[in-house]
């Protein structure tokens, strides 16, 4: 038991460097990144409880690192990447479409709470902001959809191939056919 | 089999092709908006005879010199002549050269250029001093 535990907590650790190092390695390119990806992985493999760990540690690490410790950017971030993550659990064992385009309206989703929170908290110009942030957006959503349609289900099969997290009691969950 | 590979070409090149073009689109209108950099801060300070100082800092660009910073930013009575730009007046301070003259300091240094003559960088003082002949 206590060495499941420990098995759980060492490979959420290698989960959240995973997520962290990627994000940071493609930051040269604005909102192109495997974040999202990783997120709706997360979240059909870890289930919600461990998902939220990895969740908040990215959240702090990332923010912690780039230089923007402020509860304006840290809940917005963690309120969105939260949203993909607890969204794609549900959706874990629906085809893949239905997981790219949970991914897609997640990013989008990503990208106007931090329009909300920036109007609010930070006066910003709505319609300015919106107008600027348009492109930024359509690229996080291109990048999400395509990289969960492509990229999902072989990912999924090989972190199942060890499962630490076990969060369908054991049964394997069903992965969608259309990549096989 | 094929069938969906087929879908999942088509979504793909349908939000590559749209994420390609907002990123166009997105270059396009910065570099329109674009707008020239800050360089550099230059210091103008004015002295008077009874020394009193009117000193300003100006933020420049790319382009700017320390003559063309002055005439947008003063009221000035110059003439250009072979040697360079000769500066009679500046605000309230007006000389005739025969009676007193604008001395041009360059971080508290005498200039022996012209005012226009003179090249700009960050941080320079440019002090221009009313002097008696």
């Amino acid at each position: 038991m206590r060495k499941k535990l420990i098995l759980k907590v060492v490979v959420t650790a290698i989960l959240t460097a995973i997520i962290f190092v990627q994000e940071e390695a493609l930051s040269f390119i604005p909102n192109v990144q495997l974040t999202v990806l990783l997120l709706v992985l997360y979240g059909a493999y870890c289930g919600p409880k461990w998902g939220t760990a990895i969740v908040l540690m990215h959240v702090l690490l990332d923010n912690l690192f780039v230089g923007s410790m402020t509860l304006y950017v840290i809940l917005p971030m963690f309120i969105g990447w939260e949203t993909i993550m607890l969204a794609s659990y549900f959706v874990r064992k629906k085809n893949i479409y239905v997981k790219a385009t949970v991914a897609g309206i997640g990013a989008l989703l990503y990208c106007w709470i931090f329009v909300l929170s920036s109007v609010v908290f930070y006066k910003v110009d709505f319609k300015a902001y919106v107008i600027a942030d348009i492109p930024f957006e359509i690229v996080l959503v291109a990048c999400s959809v395509i990289t969960v349609l492509w990229l999902y289900n072989p990912l999924y099969k090989a972190l199942k191939k060890n499962d630490v997290y076990l969060i369908d009691n054991d049964e394997q969950v069903i992965i969608d056919q259309t990549n096989e | 089999m094929r069938k969906n590979i087929l879908i999942k070409v088509l979504i793909t090149v349908f939000f590559l092709s749209l994420a390609i073009g907002a990123l166009i689109i997105a270059k396009q209108v910065e570099k329109k908006n674009a707008v020239s950099q800050d360089v550099g801060t230059i210091t103008i300070e004015i002295v008077t005879l009874d020394n009193k100082v009117n000193k300003r800092e100006f933020n420049y660009k790319e382009g700017d010199s320390v003559w063309s910073i002055i005439k947008e930013n003063y009221t000035v009575r110059y003439s250009e002549t072979q040697t360079g730009v000769w500066l009679y007046d500046i605000d309230d301070v007006k000389t005739d050269f025969t009676t007193t003259y604008l001395a041009i300091y360059v971080d508290d240094v005498y200039s022996n250029y012209t005012i226009d003559g003179i090249k700009i960088k960050d941080g320079l003082v440019v002090s221009l001093r009313e002097t008696k002949l």
